[in-house]
Formats: structure tokens, sequence, C-alpha cells
């Protein structure tokens, strides 16, 4: 999912970039002093579950957690993906650092989206199966829509598109699976012993 | 209550992803980088394409180049990730992988062996006259030696830069540790800045921007 350097054409950089710079500074300007702490929280585990894989079959898939951060987050996911993808690049050479912010729209839109979608969703009274299952979805479609983007601007960078959509989402399948699996599950955990930190809203 | 619930929350947040950070570190990495390995063998220069942790890519499009940027050759690693380049002559080449998703890595091999050595000191033995029955034999059956201790050369030490390549892309503990803590000193100071300017009055203010 991380693009590298050098591999984007100056349109999709300047695109990209632009669509990250946006998201990150609304994040700022919309983020709480109590919403912090659960920012550098979501931050914390998109930094780390990107290390972990899951062999499926002759793949592996590699958890990120963008959905769950969408969710708890909403337009604090920017700036938390910017931080965590900076030291990501700093400190394990995943993606690049020119285009960090083509890497923080990549994947905080569709998590933006899954906030706006599930998150008025979820409610404690719906009980686990439900919220399981709307927890999968969010961290199925964040992957998905995360893909989408990413062939969308390797499209922009003058590559087949038809044929880079079907490499990418033929890749990221797994993902999506594994992905809504966890997200899912931490959706009913979190529900369990720290409800608060979806908002007033979940309770009601 | 609920503030104390809250930091609980966020407490065994950060416990969870450190426990996760821990747990990653038994774990092959992929799919968020790609790297090559190259190295001289004999005539030729074979290399791997390969994910941290190990794993190899297949079908991998390999650009090499020349130390002039000049495209010299299109190669696709196979089923092991591997792939193989005769240079036409010695000198710099420089070996790119790019995937269809994103990802690109390069390495840089400068080819040339001690039999090329061998053989432009010939060269020049030749050009002051000095070649004769006696010199050719004994050139021959150095070259040989010459031959058989680059292969040596080249197996052992290879293998001790793939080792030594593997290691430096490994994901370490210390880096996992680092930048949790960068996260955790960053929101601590940005709640102590922020802290300070607010009021009594300021819960739920947003960042002014």
């Amino acid at each position: 999912m991380h693009v590298a350097d050098g591999i984007l054409s100056g349109m999709a950089l300047t695109c990209g970039t632009i669509a990250g710079i946006a998201g990150v500074g609304v994040g700022l300007r919309r983020l709480s002093y109590e919403d912090v702490p659960k920012t550098a929280l979501m931050a914390a585990v998109f930094f780390v579950a990107s290390l972990i894989h899951v062999p499926i079959g002759p793949a592996q898939a590699h958890i990120i957690l963008t959905g769950l951060a969408g969710i708890v987050l909403g337009w604090a996911v920017f700036p938390a993906l910017l931080v965590a993808l900076f030291l990501q690049a700093l400190l394990f050479g995943y993606g690049g650092v020119s285009v960090l912010f083509v890497n923080t729209a990549l994947m905080a839109w569709p998590a933006l989206a899954c906030h706006y979608v599930f998150r008025r969703l979820l409610k404690q009274r719906r009980g686990r199966k439900i919220n399981f299952t709307l927890g999968a979805l969010a961290g199925a479609l964040a992957i998905l829509g995360s893909s989408l983007l990413l062939a969308g601007v390797l499209y922009i960078s003058d590559k087949q598109f038809w044929a880079v959509c079907i490499a990418v989402l033929a890749a990221h399948i797994p993902v999506m699976f594994v992905e809504g699996v966890v997200t899912g599950s931490a959706v009913v955990f979190l529900a369990k012993v720290s409800p608060e930190i979806f908002g007033d809203g979940f309770r009601r | 209550m609920e503030m104390r619930g809250h930091k609980r929350g966020v407490l065994f947040g950060f416990l969870a992803a450190g426990m996760l950070g821990f747990f990653s570190l038994s774990q092959d990495v992929s799919a968020h980088r790609v790297l090559l390995f190259a190295s001289q063998a004999g005539e030729k220069i074979e290399g791997y394409a390969y994910f941290p942790g190990g794993k190899r890519l297949a079908n991998g499009k390999v650009t090499v180049l020349r130390a002039d940027g000049g495209h010299s050759a299109s190669l696709i690693t196979n089923a092991m990730g591997e792939f193989v380049f005769e240079p036409e002559e010695p000198g710099e080449y420089s070996f790119v992988l790019e995937t269809e998703d994103g990802h690109r890595a390069d390495y840089r091999v400068i080819s040339g062996t001690l039999q090329q050595s061998v053989e432009d000191d010939d060269a020049h033995l030749r050009s002051r006259g000095a070649e004769d029955d006696y010199r050719e034999e004994t050139r021959q059956s150095g070259k040989e030696i010459v031959a058989a201790i680059d292969e040596a050369f080249v197996r052992h030490v290879g293998t001790l830069r793939q080792e030594l390549a593997a290691s430096e892309e490994r994901v370490r503990l210390r880096d996992i540790i680092g930048g949790l803590g960068y996260i955790v000193g960053l929101a601590g100071i940005v709640l102590y800045v922020w802290g300070r300017k607010r009021a009594p009055g300021d819960a739920g203010k947003k960042m002014d921007v």
C-alpha cells in the first residue's frame, strides 16, 4: 500500500500531495485537546500493525487498521496517519518521504469515509454480532478504497489503469478479509472495555 | 468515571500496540517494501528480488541501466525471484525494480573481476613486447588459478553480503520502540503546549491552527 519515491509522475504527486495536505489541515483544525491521546493511540496502532502479516495460502495479508482509525478519529485520522507514515518511512523505509502526503491521502480519505458511514451505525444496543459486522465492513471497505485510490494515482502516472487496478485489487483481497476480521474484533472489544472511544452517540 | 475509563482504554491501547510490535518482530514483513540484491558471479551478475524477511518476488520486472543512465537490458525474475545479467563490458550497472503497486528498489553493482584485472595486465605486458611461450603458459595457469580464487571469493563474500543486506533491512525492536516513543513524545508535547494555553472553560475547544 505504501508508494515509494520515484514512482509517481509530477501530476500524480501534486494531486496526491494537495489531497493529503488538505486533509491534514482540516484534521488539525478539528482536533480537540481531549482527542489528542486517542489520536496518538491510533497512530501507534497503525505504526505497529503494518508490521504484522498473516499468511493466507500463497499470499500474505498485512493489517493497517485504517478503517478502525477512521471510525474512532474522524478527521484526526489525517494527522495520525501522517505521523505514523513519516516514522515508518524514516525507520523502516516503508514508502517515501517525498510521497508522504500522497500515502497519507491514500489511506486517510477512505478511513474518513468509513467514519461518516459506520460511526453513526455503531450502537452498543445493536449487539456484538451487528457491531462486528459493521466493523468488518469498515475495515474491508477502507482497504478497498485505498486500493482504488492507489490504482488511480498509478494511472495518472501513465501506468495502464485496468492492469494496475486488477493487480492492486487482487493483491489486497486477502488484506480486505483479514482487515475485516481484525477490525470487527477490535470494534467489539473496544465497545466492551472502552465504549467512550466511539463517542457519546454509541451508548444512545 | 468516564475519563478514568477513557484513560484506561488509551493506556491499554498503547500496551497493545507495544505487544503488537514485539509480535511483529517474529513475522516476515512484506507488501510495504521490495528489495534487490545483486553480485558478480564470474562473468555474470546474479541477483534476486525479495521482501524484508526473505520472501522472494517472482515475475518482477528489473531494468538494467548503465553508468550513464542508458538502458542496457530488461529482465524478469523467475519463480525464485532470481535474475541473471551478462554485462557486455565491465563497469557500473544499476538494477531497478518497479512493481505495479508502486514499490521500487534499486541496487548498484560494479562489474569486473580479478580475471579482468589479469587480462588488463596481459594487454599491458604485450604492449611492452614481453610475450613469449613460457610467459604464455604461465599466464594461462595463472588465469585458471585466478578464476578459481575469484569464484571462491564471490561465493563466500557474496553470501556475507546477502546476509548483511538482509540484516540491514530487518525491522528492529529498537526502531519499533523508538517510533512508539516519538508518537508518545509528540502527543505529550502537544498536550503540554496546548494545556498551558487552555483556560478552565476551554473543554472541547478545537486547535487554533
